[in-house]
């Protein structure tokens, strides 16, 4: 439901542009920046759909509302390492489930969650959040099937 | 008329007129040189590939966040070449790590200003990694890298 959070047993997955994938191939923490005028960072939960990883992540590809290129990856986080980590930093975020109606010419999207901290007050403190948040990633997986 | 140390290049009195550079001196000179090179080489590539993909999404690089990361990595010798990936603004951010958790990233933020964070790994567990961030200018960062002893992963 709407604002509920997922559990630490879940994944999430948030799409990675090209240029944000350093040469030796990790996210970086510039990805999970937040931009002005943004409340959270957008994710897709991946338990939000039926099935295995394969099909949850072709759900996922499906409905993503934005342009992916194919040397892009889609970045895979457990929600429970997230947390401890953030939690062994001393540092605060919240992982909200954030479903999408649906929108010119969108799909509902059932998956969408936000990963939610505080950027504007004290910005040194949400340098140190996204570092956390990208040495969370599990895994990447290819943005496009065809990829 | 007596000459002092400035006269001599460094050299004690009476050696600086006999002085001749060895063959061991010069090739350690060229070496530096050609460390540089390759380096500003692989700099140079990988902005290159960034501004391509930036041009894609109809974006570009900073020119004058490019022109600090030119002056930042030109200010000593042997600085290594870190990661590169550009940021929301389309400025720099470069990361220089050790595989085993520790960490320095630095935007260029323009203007000589840097952001920078940096993740010290003090031990075997997690839990004993320091952790900074802030802004500053590149001498700034500087006293950072020595503080946290940080020269071994930015400097050849």
């Amino acid at each position: 439901m709407k604002g509920d959070a997922p559990p630490d047993t879940d994944h999430l997955v948030r799409y990675i542009k090209p240029s944000n994938i350093e040469e030796d191939g990790t996210v970086s923490s510039v990805e999970f920046r937040l931009r002005p005028g943004e409340t959270g960072i957008s994710c897709n939960w991946l338990e939000a759909f039926a099935g295995d990883k394969r099909r949850q992540l072709a759900e996922v590809r499906r409905l993503c509302r934005i342009k992916v290129r194919k040397t892009g990856d889609f970045a895979e986080l457990h929600l429970g390492t997230v947390r401890s980590n953030a939690a062994r930093r001393l540092v605060t975020l919240r992982i909200i489930h954030a479903p999408l109606a649906a929108t010119d010419g969108f799909e509902a999207d059932p998956s969408h969650a936000e990963i939610m901290y505080q950027s504007q007050t004290n910005p040194a403190r949400a340098a140190i959040i996204v570092e956390v948040i990208a040495r969370s990633v599990i895994n990447m997986h290819p943005a496009t099937s065809a990829a | 008329m007596s000459r002092d140390a400035s006269d001599t290049g460094g050299l004690p009195a009476g050696e600086a007129d006999t002085f001749q550079a060895t063959e061991a001196d010069i090739p350690a000179a060229g070496e530096a040189d050609a460390w540089q090179a390759r380096t500003d080489r692989a700099w140079r590539a990988r902005i290159e590939q960034l501004r391509g993909y930036a041009e894609e999404d109809g974006e570009s690089v900073d020119a004058e966040s490019e022109r600090d990361l030119w002056r930042f990595v030109h200010s000593e010798p042997f600085i290594r070449k870190g990661n590169l990936v550009l940021n929301h603004g389309g400025k720099l951010h470069a990361v220089w790590k050790d595989g085993q958790g520790t960490s320095l990233a630095v935007d260029f933020e323009g203007g000589g200003r840097v952001r920078y964070v940096l993740f010290k790994q003090r031990g075997p567990d997690d839990k004993d990694m320091a952790t900074l961030a802030g802004s500053s200018n590149f001498e700034g960062v500087k006293r950072r890298i020595r503080a946290f002893e940080l020269q071994p992963l930015f400097y050849a």
